[in-house]
């Protein structure tokens, strides 16, 4: 278990961490079909063996776009395998404060059936979670009440236009572009997973009143940017400025150069002046960036990172360890 | 959608839906494709025959999706048999508010950049 579990400062420790509880998890689901199939499963819960926990008392910090993925792995868990009553939370008492707040506020611990429907969100440090959401589809409505969900909270913590300020830094939009993104490109007919998936995105979000800050984030555990960008309408074109800028042809299963493709893909976007293409969601997601007055745009997906600060020019990296998915992260100061 | 003797307005907001979504009506509630097909093309259809242009009003909402936008205004050339210059005297996309003008000027570019697809006989 990561003792900090922050995709940004510790990126392939929770990377591998969130790789090999989706292998186990899918194990330990397959193994509990085969137990109800044969009756062993009753005998097992009368024993009440508990055979899939993870200590998180050894965690000292976890951020809510690091919650969202673990969230997630687990919410892909449950809904493949129904495996609810396997899933437990142990030693609750030893985890950090700071911890259990962010996996109670994002929902984590309702998952784990440990934490009922809460009326009031918990404040950590000044910093406020919502529930995650999940979904499978482009819906307005959902990206509405997420958005509400923060402009309520900040509201009632002195942030006045809190509503006002979202809906002018148009997240709604962002939101709406990464969700439909999921849609185009992060589970096509036909790819390969190494573990059953659910054709799902997760979103969440916080505020930090005091500062006016709202980090929002949305996770998919699809083939990942670099793997979907062949399927995009302006490949050529992808591939032809991919070629001029690193001498080299694009190759979807390289890796090495993950973050480096991202990178590009979201720069293609923006220069581009040609037939309006599915690919252009992600400069569109960069822009949200451009209306708050401080903030960043981080992209991972596979091996790549990619982030975007106001007023600075945007970076790329890519780690060894590759992340089964994609999040795309804003935190605004509105 | 309201109507005078000079024009039909759809306003989004009142008419459609305040939280637009996504492309296809296959990607979800209230997308693009739905609303050029159950609003737009009817009204424009109506618009052909009897010359008074259709007036759509953007404010209102949550904001816009790109694919929303081009699935809606680009698709109308390369779906629906509209030409650009038809659209040009028929279509008028309007933003009251300048924070919806953006998404009048996507809505504007996707027309001018949609291909009307080839029929082939």
């Amino acid at each position: 278990m990561p003792s900090v579990f922050c995709l940004e400062e510790n990126h392939d420790e929770v990377a591998k961490f969130l790789s090999d509880l989706r292998r186990t998890l899918s194990i330990s689901g397959q193994r509990l079909g085969r137990l109800r199939m044969t009756g062993g499963f009753r005998a097992r819960a009368r024993r009440q063996t508990i055979y899939n926990y993870i200590d998180f008392a050894s965690m000292d910090r976890i951020t809510p776009a690091a919650a969202l993925a673990l969230a997630s792995e687990y919410d892909r868990a449950n809904s493949l395998f129904d495996i609810e009553e396997l899933l437990q939370a142990i030693n609750l008492e030893r985890w950090k404060a700071e911890v259990r707040t962010t996996l109670q506020d994002v929902g984590f611990l309702s998952l784990l059936g440990v934490d009922p429907p809460k009326e009031h969100l918990e404040a950590r440090d000044g910093v406020y979670a919502v529930p995650f959401i999940s979904g499978t589809k482009v819906d307005g409505a959902v990206i509405d009440v997420m958005i509400r969900s923060l402009a309520d909270f900040a509201q009632g913590r002195g942030v006045g236009d809190s509503d006002a300020l979202l809906s002018r830094s148009r997240v709604y939009d962002g939101l709406g572009e990464a969700i439909q993104n999921v849609e185009d490109h992060a589970y096509p007919d036909g790819a390969v997973f190494a573990y059953p998936i659910v054709k799902r995105w997760w979103m969440t979000g916080a505020v930090e009143p005091a500062k006016k800050r709202f980090n929002l984030m949305i996770y998919d555990q699809g083939v990942t940017i670099p793997v979907s960008l062949p399927r995009w309408s302006q490949i050529d074109e992808f591939k032809a400025s991919f070629v001029k800028a690193f001498n080299r042809e694009f190759v979807p299963d390289d890796s090495d150069r993950d973050g480096e493709t991202i990178a590009h893909a979201v720069q293609l976007g923006r220069s581009s002046t040609g037939e309006s293409w599915h690919g252009k969601g992600l400069p569109l997601m960069r822009e949200i960036v451009e209306n708050a007055s401080a903030g960043s745009l981080r992209i991972f997906s596979r091996r790549g990172a990619y982030v975007y600060r106001l007023g600075q020019s945007p970076t790329s990296k890519t780690f060894p360890v590759p992340l089964l998915g994609t999040l795309v992260e804003w935190d605004l100061y509105l | 959608m309201e109507q005078d003797n000079m024009s039909t307005t759809i306003d989004i907001a009142r008419d459609f839906t305040r939280t637009p979504g996504g492309r296809y009506i296959s990607d979800g509630p209230f997308s693009g494709e739905l609303f050029r097909d159950r609003l737009l093309v009817p009204a424009l259809r109506k618009a052909r025959q009897n010359g008074q242009p259709v007036v759509v009003i953007l404010d209102g909402t949550r904001g816009y999706l790109s694919s929303f936008l081009e699935e809606a205004f680009g698709g109308l050339v390369r779906e629906c048999g509209f030409t650009r210059q038809e659209l040009n005297r028929l279509l008028e996309v309007k933003a009251i508010d300048e924070f919806y003008a953006p998404y009048k000027l996507l809505a504007k570019r996707y027309i001018s950049d949609a291909r009307e697809r080839a029929i082939a006989i």
